[in-house]
């Protein structure tokens, strides 16, 4: 989408009409709009988001307040913004009216200059060139939609990722099926007499919910490790950039102990892994160890004194009887003496089955009798040397606990503090290590056992075709909740690496020399400086992040632009419309972040203040890519009186932006030419 | 993909759909149970008759 033009009338500090036309110049493409504090720039940038949805930024004070003063003193009652936006090469004209009047209209521009309204959903027409969700993120008033640091200096924008890649609709969608099948689940009691398939969905419902609960749970943990994590390794390096000569030889020491202890673990895992594998491959020749005299004994004898060696196979016999005809042709009658005579062999008879079964038992049991030397070697060896990695990885444990002792004998407070510090977050990394492996297998154990009730539920017979039918269609319900998971799960993992590499990329840009991002496993990010110490992302440092995450987000949803998926929202490329974005900008990096924003997007419109120590419009010039200005000038009514007259340098011109004694208050919008 | 993954998968977009109509204003939120209950029931009769 590229903004061609936005008129606002009597909207906040803007009475009657005021149009800006935009710089739809493919190379010069950024517009910036100078304007004081508090003078209307945060008020268009929430004109162009309300006409497009409805909506404000979270900076904007007062929505319900938006009828301009002057206007409402005049009896005016309605307020207006009208967007003119290009989109796919079509010219549209976006009209939303507020106050006693609220409309909504959408109209197509046609060639001849027509205007042909676009009747059905217009908003939906909104939302597919610039998400609901996203539009906050490309018309940014620059307090960042989720910039809120937690207690660690981490920022979450897992909310942010999601709402680019549209996950609001599809929870939600989620959400709803989830009430559906608890519905159906309902009206299964009433046609399952006795309750045996509503009282297995009842469970499964309770297993649903609680692996929902077990996975967030989960979730949260790898953060706080993460978390942890982070926190050790910067502790760690301050306690190696110690100029104590007795800490570094002590802290040298531990990181060589830990390596060895490192790979002490990583070959008891594998000897446990082998052991595993020698059970599995020997344990059924323990366990028939005691069985290979004896068995092979008995079946000795049952040789020498059973029907094994008989003359004559058990198969000729049945055959006479059945025929009733011997082989010499004489006529076998039942009831007679031949006949029974010959039936009486088919307890002698040899049994070729018999004597198969026996063979294969005879050699089974052989085979124990030679394997069990074997894996009794095998597997005293692999106890042996458990027991030997066992050892040594108690033995550095100690010689680590031992190190720690001393570091916190020494008569260093800080040392001492940072060493105190190192084995609580030790402490906090091993506990939610294992609070992670109890969830999982939590996690495991639940999804099997709903397995085993769905199956359960599958296997009852007698239903009423009614309870079937109500059957099928939760069955249907979980697989299409099953198919929406999935597609969440799959685009949030791979967004975690595009993320990572969006913003290395953007770092580069900006200011790779300075700091770096670390980003968790669940979306959180944080800025570090060179020593991997986190930097509180306030003023300048928060702008830095801020420009990053933005510039990151903005570039994951123009990638998306054309996604296929109808579960998921596609991508949009709409202009970055940024309030203010160079204001807590350190100068050192501002031209740096001017020069790449236009690059990011098709389309820039920058609303500031002017600070000439910042190079922000130069920059722009300079890069061939500072299209249109414009300032805003506010007359009041009042008289001047004492107060400052502020003033705009173009072109070494000063620009008076605040005029009194003028008829009425009001903000009005004037273009920067040559002449100014 | 089987007949029976094909209609879920497009059931999964169709139910999307709907969400996304109310959700962005363009149908009134109140129908949208309604609509994604009677998009489950057709689906599922039409998997009963198949099998």
């Amino acid at each position: 989408m590229i903004l061609n033009s936005v008129v606002v009338e009597n909207f906040r500090s803007f009475y009657g009409e005021q149009t800006i036309s935009f710089s739809t110049d493919k190379n010069k493409n950024t517009t910036i709009i100078y304007a004081l504090n508090g003078v209307g720039k945060t008020n268009l940038l929430n004109a162009i988001l309300w006409c497009l949805h409805g909506t404000f930024s979270p900076g904007f004070k007062n929505p319900k307040d938006v009828l301009n003063w002057e206007a409402k003193r005049r009896g005016q009652k309605s307020f207006q913004v009208t967007l003119s936006v290009e989109e796919n090469g079509n010219q549209y004209t976006i009209k939303r009216t507020g106050g006693n009047n609220e409309n909504f209209k959408v109209f197509l521009i046609k060639d001849d200059g027509d205007a042909e309204e676009i009747k059905y959903s217009p908003s939906l027409f909104v939302n597919s060139i610039i998400p609901k969700d996203m539009a906050g993120y490309f018309i940014n008033d620059g307090e960042g939609n989720d910039l809120v640091v937690d207690r660690d200096g981490y920022i979450s924008v897992r909310r942010s990722i999601r709402d680019i890649l549209g996950f609001n609709v599809a929870e939600k969608t989620l959400e709803d099926l989830s009430k559906i099948k608890s519905e159906v689940r309902q009206e299964l009691k009433r046609f399952d007499k006795d309750n045996e398939l509503s009282t297995l969905e009842d469970r499964i419902q309770k297993f649903d919910e609680s692996l929902v609960q077990n996975r967030k749970t989960l979730t949260e943990t790898q953060s706080l490790l993460d978390t942890y994590e982070d926190q050790l390794n910067l502790n760690e390096k301050q306690l190696g950039s110690s100029n104590s000569v007795v800490v570094d030889q002590l802290i040298s020491y531990r990181n060589q102990t830990n390596i060895t202890l490192k790979a002490a673990e990583s070959k008891l895992a594998i000897l446990e892994g082998n052991k595993i594998a020698l059970i599995r491959e020997y344990s059924w020749v323990a366990f028939a160890h005691p069985l290979t005299t004896e068995a092979l004994d008995f079946i000795d004898e049952s040789e020498l004194k059973g029907k094994i060696p008989a003359p004559f196979n058990i198969q000729l016999v049945k055959d006479i009887l059945e025929q009733n005809e011997c082989i010499c042709g004489a006529c076998i009658s039942p009831g007679t003496d031949a006949f029974d005579k010959i039936n009486s062999l088919i307890g002698q008879a040899a049994d070729p089955e018999l004597i198969n079964r026996l063979q294969k038992a005879r050699s089974r049991l052989t085979a124990v009798k030679t394997l069990s030397p074997q894996a009794r070697k095998r597997i005293e060896e692999n106890y042996k040397d458990v027991r030997e990695a066992q050892d040594l990885i108690t033995s550095l444990r100690s010689e680590l606990d031992e190190i720690s002792g001393k570091i916190l004998d020494l008569d260093d407070e800080k040392i001492r503090s940072l060493e105190k510090e190192r084995n609580n977050l030790k402490s906090k990394i091993r506990e939610s290590e294992r609070k992670i492996d109890r969830l999982n297998d939590k996690i495991d154990e639940l999804f099997k056992d709903k397995k085993e009730l769905e199956a359960q539920a599958k296997r009852i017979e007698g239903l009423s075709p009614r309870a079937k039918l109500l059957k099928s269609k939760i069955d249907l319900i979980e697989q299409v909740e099953e198919k929406i998971s999935e597609e969440l799960q799959q685009s949030e993992k791979d967004v975690h690496g595009l993320l990572a590499k969006k913003i290395d990329s953007f770092l580069d840009k900006y200011l790779r020399q300075d700091y770096r991002v670390s980003i968790t496993s669940d979306l959180k990010i944080s800025l570090q400086d060179r020593n991997g110490k986190p930097v509180p992302p306030s003023g300048g440092q928060g702008a830095i992040l801020s420009f990053i995450y933005i510039s990151s987000l903005i570039s994951i949803a123009r990638e998306r632009r054309e996604l296929a998926s109808a579960i998921l929202t596609p991508g949009a490329i709409a202009p970055l419309v940024f309030d203010a974005p160079f204001s807590k900008l350190d100068p050192k990096y501002a031209p740096n972040v001017a020069k790449e924003l236009p690059n990011l997007v098709d389309q820039l419109i920058v609303l500031m203040y002017q600070d000439d120590g910042k190079n922000v419009s130069e920059t722009l010039r300079a890069e061939g890519k500072l299209g249109k200005e414009y300032y805003f000038c506010e007359e009041i009514a009042g008289e001047k009186g004492d107060a400052e007259i502020h003033t705009l340098n173009f072109n070494g011109k000063l620009v008076p932006v605040t005029k009194y004694g003028c008829p009425i208050d009001r903000v009005i919008v004037n273009k920067v030419t040559e002449n100014v | 993909m089987s007949d029976i993954d094909l209609k879920i998968n497009k059931l999964a977009k169709e139910l999307v759909l709907v969400e996304k109509k109310c959700f962005y204003g363009s149908e009134p939120e109140r129908d949208r149970l309604k609509k994604m209950r009677e998009l489950i029931d057709e689906v599922s009769k039409e998997l009963k008759h198949d099998s």
